[in-house]
């Protein structure tokens, strides 16, 4: 059998071997991989000569799944895809749905920081995952039990929220849904962000010398195999790409909020680290801004768009009330109908670009969904540069890419 | 370092694609304000490097490659997507090509990497083939898999789903008198 990696030139001859060089198979059950990837490595003594990446152990057939259920039914879907971002994959789906019916604009104040403030929360609990296990592939144990207890009251704020804490479901076309947050939340979200520190992990490995050694021009990716690879989020900003969509194209309530995109140039694993970790330390400032102006906002403010066609009518008034029942009993029956047309929508995920791309034809359900995912993407350098490292940068070069298989895989 | 804002409009976009598309363009318009170009499958293979290559346009990323199903379409079946993007220009385009079932259309991994990987998805998915591409392999599926799951035909259970499992005949299969009754036995006097 012959693998081929992709790359014009290099191709793993796994039956062969290529000379002395020896085939190591890695995954799918390596702890290294993240999940279930399984990489072909062609070795010559310890360096890496070719590499294919073998994936598609998770697909579950999301988009075919998609077609099947209406718009509202797909949202429990998406947060399968990157489970360590639920609520972030949740709106990336209702938004392009909102840009499909061209609802975008309505869209009210309350649930745009909302919106924004829990997409950061699920930002700042999807690095913490990252930052633990990419140290953990390195080395650093202790960074990962830090790292994973931060994590852990992030969850417990989203299952306060919505009771859910990976698969949180949440939010709906229109608004917020039902997942509308009290004060109480707010005091408790505001609790941990007092308490939340990044200085111990910070200390444990920004300075440590074994871990500098480790990531320091390793895994190099240029600007111009970033841009032609596709590349986004805190990859491509490794390479000195000042790209976020939150700045480009800003969409919830990013233009109201203050925060710095940090660009590191090196683009090496290292300076990938210090953008997710100085992401954090942004996404920390920007839950603040929300949490406040969540609380400025009057207590009667709608949290969801005021159209029948969309959002349920208030539940006491369907017995009593002969129109909201109607609209009631249509939005169940039929769910959420966008005119037939097509529309594509991107946000700025914990990996990367997360896009929906959307065919309409008019009914309850999507005739197509496509779900352009960052990890998938983003996994298509590693098969290059990989080639010419040790086999133990492999594991430094996976980790600061950042995957997530249930994404890849779909 | 990336424009704040879009430097050209959706229709100037437009206008460009088709300028470098020429005879082969089929069409375009302006949907929920992203810039949409219908293009006929023989001009792709010099339109890619020539949409990265456009100092006005420089959209130097492949976003996503995809495609949909239209079965009922007789002899352009297959619509394929192309999503491109500028972060020099903060630009967003999208350009889409009909084909029938069966036929080829051109890979734009020469111009863009990020076509190795979804243009393998496709392959995979939906039975697309893309000339030109260096590894065209399935990706998600097994190799050897029979059938392309996100066409229309291909059935959501799966082609191998026993029939008489099937949810909706087991619930044709219920009589109602016989339901009650066993509630009625289980729930006691």
């Amino acid at each position: 059998m012959t693998v081929d990696t992709g790359m014009a030139g290099a191709r793993v001859d796994v039956e062969r071997g290529s000379g002395d060089n020896m085939i190591l198979n890695m995954g799918p059950q390596h702890p290294s991989t993240h999940g279930v990837l399984r990489l072909v490595i062609e070795l010559d003594g310890e360096e890496v000569r070719a590499c294919d990446a073998d994936m598609g152990y998770l697909h579950r057939g999301v988009e075919k799944l998609l077609e099947v259920h209406d718009y509202r039914g797909g949202i429990t879907l998406t947060d399968r895809m990157d489970y360590t971002s639920g609520p972030s994959n949740n709106m990336g789906y209702l938004m392009a749905i909102e840009k499909l019916m061209g609802i975008t604009d309505e869209i009210p104040m309350r649930a745009r920081y909302m919106r924004t403030a829990v997409a950061e929360l699920s930002r700042l609990a999807a690095h913490h995952i990252w930052l633990g296990t990419h140290g953990l592939d390195i080395g650093a144990m202790s960074a990962f039990l830090w790292s994973l207890r931060e994590r852990e009251k992030i969850l417990y704020l989203f299952e306060e929220a919505c009771g859910a804490r990976l698969t949180t479901s949440f939010m709906r076309v229109g608004g917020t849904g039902p997942h509308d947050v009290g004060d109480q939340w707010l005091d408790n979200v505001e609790a941990f962000l007092h308490g939340y520190t990044l200085d111990e992990i910070d200390a444990l490995l920004t300075e440590n010398e074994v871990f500098i050694e480790r990531t320091r021009d390793v895994g190099l990716i240029t600007q111009e195999q970033a841009l032609s690879y596709g590349l986004t989020g805190p990859v491509i900003r490794g390479s000195g790409i000042a790209w976020d969509l939150r700045k480009a194209q800003p969409y919830a309530a990013y233009d109201l909020v203050d925060f710095e995109v940090p660009v590191f140039t090196e683009g090496d694993v290292y300076a990938r680290y210090l953008v997710r970790l100085n992401e954090m330390y942004q996404s920390k400032r920007i839950i603040g801004q929300c949490v406040e102006a969540l609380r400025d906002l009057p207590l009667d403010a709608p949290s969801n768009v005021d159209l029948p066609q969309v959002v349920p009518p208030d539940i006491g008034r369907v017995p009593v009330d002969m129109e909201a029942m109607i609209n009631h009993f249509k939005l169940v029956m039929h769910g959420v109908q966008p005119t037939p047309g097509e529309a594509y929508f991107g946000i700025e995920n914990p990996k990367g670009e997360l896009g929906f791309y959307f065919v309409s034809d008019g009914s309850g359900m999507p005739y197509r969904c496509h779900v352009r995912s960052p990890s998938f993407v983003n996994l298509s350098i590693i098969e290059e540069i990989s080639v010419g490292s040790l086999i133990a940068d492999v594991v430094a070069i996976i980790g600061s890419v950042d995957i997530v298989l249930g994404e890849v895989d779909r | 370092m990336p424009a704040a804002s879009p430097t050209l409009t959706p229709e100037a976009i437009l206008e460009r694609i088709q300028h470098h598309a020429g005879a082969a363009s089929l069409g375009g318009r302006v949907d929920h304000g992203d810039a949409v170009a219908e293009v006929s499958p023989e001009a792709l293979p010099d339109l890619f490097p020539a949409l990265r290559d456009d100092q006005d346009l420089r959209l130097e990323q492949l976003v996503d490659v995809t495609a949909v199903h239209w079965p009922l379409d007789m002899g352009r079946e297959f619509q394929v997507v192309w999503q491109f993007r500028s972060l020099t220009n903060n630009l967003f385009a999208r350009v889409t090509a009909r084909l029938a079932d069966g036929a080829s259309v051109a890979s734009a991994a020469g111009t863009y990497a990020s076509a190795l990987y979804l243009e393998r998805e496709v392959f995979d998915l939906f039975g697309i083939g893309f000339t030109g591409h260096p590894n065209l392999k399935r990706i998600l599926l097994p190799e050897g898999y029979e059938g392309h799951p996100l066409r229309k035909e291909y059935p959501v259970e799966g082609p191998t789903f026993p029939e008489d499992a099937h949810r909706n005949d087991l619930v044709g299969q219920l009589d109602p008198d016989d339901f009650w009754a066993d509630v009625d036995k289980a729930n006691g006097p």
